[in-house]
């Protein structure tokens, strides 16, 4: 899954944000079905809770959606999704108990479907969850979600560099947390 | 991990669920709530503001129409008067040549740089024009 946007997916959502702005509710749909897979991808790698990320994305298109005709001022709709989503979420943890983190750490949120073993899965999936935000954030954008670096700069507001940086950082630990070459 | 396989791939194997079929359909309504609960109303600030600025606006011609009518209500100022402001125990005193109280002062002029001052604390100098000032004694002005 790629929030690559090429010329034609760029024509699209621009006439989509054209009829949304205009009140047509049905191009709320539309936009929902291009945008809401790596949004929900965000909000989990985020806040490691379905119910969390579910209220993320939910709360991200009430936005979008009161926009109104200010919709139409939009040049990048994944990135601004994706940044409205973001400091949704930023503010609900930091409001949130370190407890309530920790306890949807241990949530197992990611499904292996090709490993090898159950185990695996876990202690991949916990390695994940024992990350910083930012570093989490960085790998599952770009290796779950398949974003390029500058699209996970721009998605979480940093430069291309500082997105590769948090991934690198990140790879290194998880390797120290798994004990993998 | 798992063997020689990278992590890089590993990580790139783990498959999230997807979105819940059951969340379009509430982000849809929630959003259509949301929509129709702003559309076509101002913000509550933009109101706000508005109603401010019409209050202020009615005080305001309020103010100026009162004012205006006290000014054009108010009969011609007399000769002299407003110049100097008299405390109201010399209200009823006349400077000037013929009043006992009134002394003239030769070769003042009102605003030079020699300053009229009066004999005593309970004397006021008073400016019948501006080369013209007397000194009125308020405890024997009547």
């Amino acid at each position: 899954m790629t929030m690559t946007v090429g010329p034609l997916r760029d024509g699209r959502e621009r006439l989509l944000l054209e009829r949304l702005a205009a009140g047509e509710r049905e191009a709320l749909a539309d936009l929902y079905d291009l945008h809401a897979d790596p949004l929900f991808g965000h909000g989990l790698a985020l806040t490691r809770n379905r119910a969390d990320a579910e209220d993320l994305v939910q709360a991200t298109f009430v936005k979008l959606a009161g926009l109104g005709p200010a919709a139409r001022e939009i040049r990048h709709l994944g990135r601004y999704l994706h940044r409205i989503l973001r400091s949704t979420a930023i503010d609900a943890l930091r409001r949130r108990a370190v407890r309530d983190e920790f306890v949807a750490g241990l949530q197992p949120v990611y499904l292996h479907a090709g490993s090898r073993s159950e185990d695996s899965r876990l202690a991949l999936d916990q390695a994940l969850a024992r990350l910083p935000l930012q570093q989490r954030e960085a790998v599952v954008l770009h290796l779950v979600e398949g974003l390029s670096f500058r699209e996970v700069g721009r998605a979480t507001g940093v430069a291309t560099f500082t997105a590769a940086s948090r991934y690198r950082l990140a790879m290194v630990r998880l390797r120290r947390l798994l004990k993998t070459p | 991990m798992t063997g020689n396989v990278p992590l890089e791939s590993e990580v790139r194997r783990l498959r999230r669920e997807g979105v819940p079929p059951a969340l379009r359909d509430r982000v849809l309504a929630a959003a259509e709530v949301a929509a129709r609960s702003t559309a076509g109303v101002a913000p509550i600030s933009s109101r706000t503001s508005w109603r401010f600025a019409a209050v202020v606006a009615s005080l305001a011609m309020a103010v100026i129409a009162g004012l205006w009518y006290v000014t054009a209500s108010r009969p011609p100022a007399a000769e002299g008067e407003g110049r100097v402001a008299l405390p109201a125990a010399a209200a009823g005193a006349r400077p000037g040549p013929a009043s006992p109280q009134a002394v003239p002062v030769a070769g003042a002029r009102r605003g030079s740089s020699r300053p009229v001052r009066p004999p005593d604390d309970d004397t006021v100098v008073f400016w019948v024009d501006d080369d013209t000032p007397v000194f009125v004694n308020l405890l024997e002005a009547k």
